[in-house]
């Protein structure tokens, strides 16, 4: 073995990591090569000093790992519960759009839902006071929402708000009417008080004048 | 494994907390030597140490026992320390107080003594990061490399030339502390 061989494998004669064989060889070299067992003896220092460094110590929380283990599991269930709400949800979509054939289309003024096959949509009418139909079951594509099919929604409005009008009319005059009702009993009953009064001083004058006759 | 470690293994596996205890007393020193000296920073130990028996704990039912339970525990705290290390809290060059052996004789020696221990903790921390894998499993988990290729998956050859290099790398930066190293020159 020559000099570079032999500090290749030094490190592993240090650590008797060396087949019997291969140390041998090596010590034979060492006992005629002053330079490699300078190395040797120079990497027995560095083991020496490696093994001054001593580890700090530690003491691992067995119940603060507990906790945490539980908190971690908890978290783990409340994410996947998460998943599987949000698949669910996902699924019950896929199946309204694809088995119902369910249809959202969000206009301007206006949210049309629509299901079932496709057929021109209807015109909604506005008859009277009657309410004008948004949610429908369609046949057609769906056209957007244009002018003509606002109508119907005006006109709902409008007669709505005749509606209030009416009622708020009704029920002023509602109002005044009982008022007056009121007043009108409060009137009675002050004349039926006069009328008590007078009969009551009526009695005691009678009174009072038999009771002079008899003394007399 | 020992009969110990055996006979506690059911126990831990199936979340006893007596067994498990047991395990983390077992083990606790052993893999906080290992990451002290990967990380280079004493003051990261503790956490480090605390969140390797956390994986274990939650890991455990995953856990098949074919005896090789030190390799797994080297395992889970290696990809500790370099999950820690990507989140790029590990930074070694800054050495923290290292304890030094407790045969310290004089206050003289007793300070030389500390400083060549900070050298050398600083020397083997700034080893590349393969090659001082290999040096602490072999020096102070004194694995073979055999155990060390089925742990790291890396043929046994490769770590012996890692090893070699590893300590070379270390006699050429600590070499002038050897105190024969003078004498040696003369």
């Amino acid at each position: 073995m020559n000099c570079t061989n032999v500090r290749e494998r030094l490190p592993l004669l240090l650590y008797k990591d060396l087949s019997p064989e291969e140390i041998e060889h090596v010590k034979e070299h060492l006992t005629e090569c002053p330079a490699c067992r300078g190395d040797y003896a120079s990497l027995q220092e560095i083991q020496g000093m490696l093994d001054r460094v001593s580890s700090p110590g530690v003491s691992v929380s067995a119940s603060a790992l507990f906790r945490q283990a539980v908190e971690i599991q908890a978290a783990q269930s409340r994410r996947w519960r998460r998943a599987a709400m949000a698949l669910a949800g996902i699924a019950a979509v896929v199946i309204a759009v694809l088995v119902f054939r369910l249809e959202i289309r969000l206009g301007r003024e206006q949210v049309l839902i629509s299901w079932g096959n496709p057929i021109p949509i209807p015109d909604s009418v506005t008859n009277g006071k009657a309410v004008s139909v948004t949610l429908t079951q369609t046949d057609g594509p769906n056209p957007p929402a244009s002018e003509a099919e606002l109508q119907p929604m005006r006109g709902l409005i409008y007669a709505l708000a005749d509606d209030l009008d009416k009622l708020s009319r009704e029920f002023e005059a509602r109002d005044h009417r009982q008022q007056q009702a009121i007043t009108r009993l409060q009137e009675n009953m002050a004349q039926v008080r006069l009328l008590i009064q007078r009969q009551l001083t009526a009695r005691q004058v009678v009174l009072d004048s038999s009771k002079k006759g008899e003394d007399q | 494994m020992g009969n110990e470690e055996t006979d506690l293994f059911p126990g831990w596996q199936n979340g006893d907390p007596a067994a498990f205890s047991a395990l983390v007393r077992h083990w606790q020193a052993p893999i906080a030597r290992f990451l002290f000296h990967y990380v280079g920073r004493k003051d990261l130990v503790q956490d480090l140490c605390q969140e390797v028996f956390l994986r274990v704990f939650l890991a455990a039912p995953r856990y098949r026992e074919r005896g090789e339970l030190s390799a797994w525990l080297y395992r889970i705290a290696l990809n500790v320390a370099r999950d820690r290390a990507r989140r790029g809290r590990l930074d070694v060059t800054p050495l923290m107080d290292f304890d030094i052996a407790s045969d310290l004789p004089a206050p003289g020696d007793r300070f030389e003594r500390h400083e060549t221990s900070q050298l050398v903790c600083r020397a083997v921390a700034e080893l590349p990061e393969p090659l001082r894998l290999v040096l602490i499993l072999r020096h102070y988990e004194n694995m073979n490399f055999e155990q060390m290729a089925r742990l790291l998956g890396t043929p046994a050859s490769t770590l012996k030339s890692r090893f070699t290099a590893a300590l070379n790398i270390l006699r050429q930066r600590l070499g002038h502390l050897a105190p024969d190293n003078e004498e040696s020159k003369k």
